[in-house]
């Protein structure tokens, strides 16, 4: 198992879990938009299905800001 | 547009020294970046929230030529935080607005006001004669036309973005290859509903992220310090912390990644 930080709070994934499975699994509604970011550097949505995690990882949803 | 006070053409050079004086005294900036100021051009689109501030910032700063466009009116909802306007110019365009603000401010600053929304080739064309963009709209897809229009002109564009207690600034710069764009951050995005009339936003919050946003275009135009090409911008402002995110360019963007043959 893994241990990662999702928005600052504590999670657990299996070694080899995808960003996608990770995002599905926490989101409360993963059909509102938002940005990723792990460890700090932005992660391309074309990037979610091919992203594998490691031990430590904190992964970061943002939610867009347009505002003006 | 006609007024009484004095006029570029009226100044003496010592009164414009003195008035940039307390930034001339910077060795950043010193007199070739007050001059590079002097020369620039900047198009500031939306003068609500954002657009108040950074003109407000530039226009006192001694930018020479601010482009200022905003199809919309002053409403009474727009003064908690829109603070180039005032209650008697409720009804006025905003840009007519802010252009009465801005010359009080610094009568030497040369103004253009645009009181329409503008298309891409609008703006293609209006982005030709600057030397930067600064987004302050409230949209999508509006952040979206600029982008395109900057990306295909090659000129930066000074990105901000404020809503509740959050904001973020970035700037993109497609005259460097590695930067990235707009579209790289927020592209696959279907549209946003984010309205302050629907989310609320606290009033300081646009000063913090405006000024970030003033800030930056005068560090591109002077060359002064590190920009944040390449890099996002976070503030939570309940937590008063800001902190920022590293932005690569997608090479798969659709707007600034390289075609594919």
């Amino acid at each position: 198992m893994l241990t990662l930080t999702l928005n600052g709070e504590t999670i657990q994934a299996h070694a080899n879990t995808l960003l996608d499975q990770i995002l599905a699994e926490y989101l409360e509604n993963i059909d509102l938009p938002f940005a990723v970011a792990i460890n700090g550097v932005f992660v391309p949505r074309q990037q979610y299905t091919k992203t594998t995690l490691k031990q430590g990882d904190s992964i970061e949803v943002l939610s867009p800001n347009v505002g003006g | 547009m006609p007024h009484d006070l004095p006029t570029a053409d009226s100044l003496s050079a010592d009164e414009e020294l003195l008035r940039y004086s307390r930034q001339i005294m910077l060795p950043q900036i010193d007199i070739k970046g007050q001059q590079a100021l002097l020369k620039a051009t900047v198009i500031i689109i939306g003068l609500g929230g954002l657009g108040s501030v950074v003109s407000m910032y530039l226009a006192s700063s001694g930018i020479g030529r601010l482009i200022l466009v905003d199809p919309d009116q002053v409403e009474l909802t727009n003064l908690q935080r829109q603070i180039v306007h005032t209650t008697e110019r409720i009804g006025m365009f905003k840009v007519e607005s802010a252009a009465i603000q801005l010359t009080a401010l610094n009568p030497t600053v040369e103004l253009e006001l645009i009181p329409r929304a503008l298309s891409e080739e609008g703006l293609i064309q209006l982005a030709q004669q600057a030397d930067i963009v600064v987004d302050c709209t409230d949209n999508l897809s509006t952040r979206f036309l600029i982008n395109r229009a900057c990306v295909q002109t090659q000129k930066p564009l000074v990105s901000g973005a404020a809503i509740r207690w959050e904001g973020q600034v970035s700037v993109f710069d497609s005259r460097k290859p590695d930067s990235p764009c707009y579209h790289c951050f927020y592209g696959e995005l279907t549209e946003v509903e984010q309205a302050c009339s629907v989310n609320g936003v606290i009033s300081p919050l646009l000063g913090m992220i405006g000024s970030t946003q003033a800030l930056e275009v005068i560090k591109l135009l002077t060359g002064a310090g590190k920009g944040l090409v390449g890099r996002v911008l976070l503030l939570d402002a309940l937590a008063m912390e800001w902190h920022s995110i590293v932005l690569p360019k997608n090479p798969q963007c659709r707007v600034c990644g390289v075609p594919h043959a």
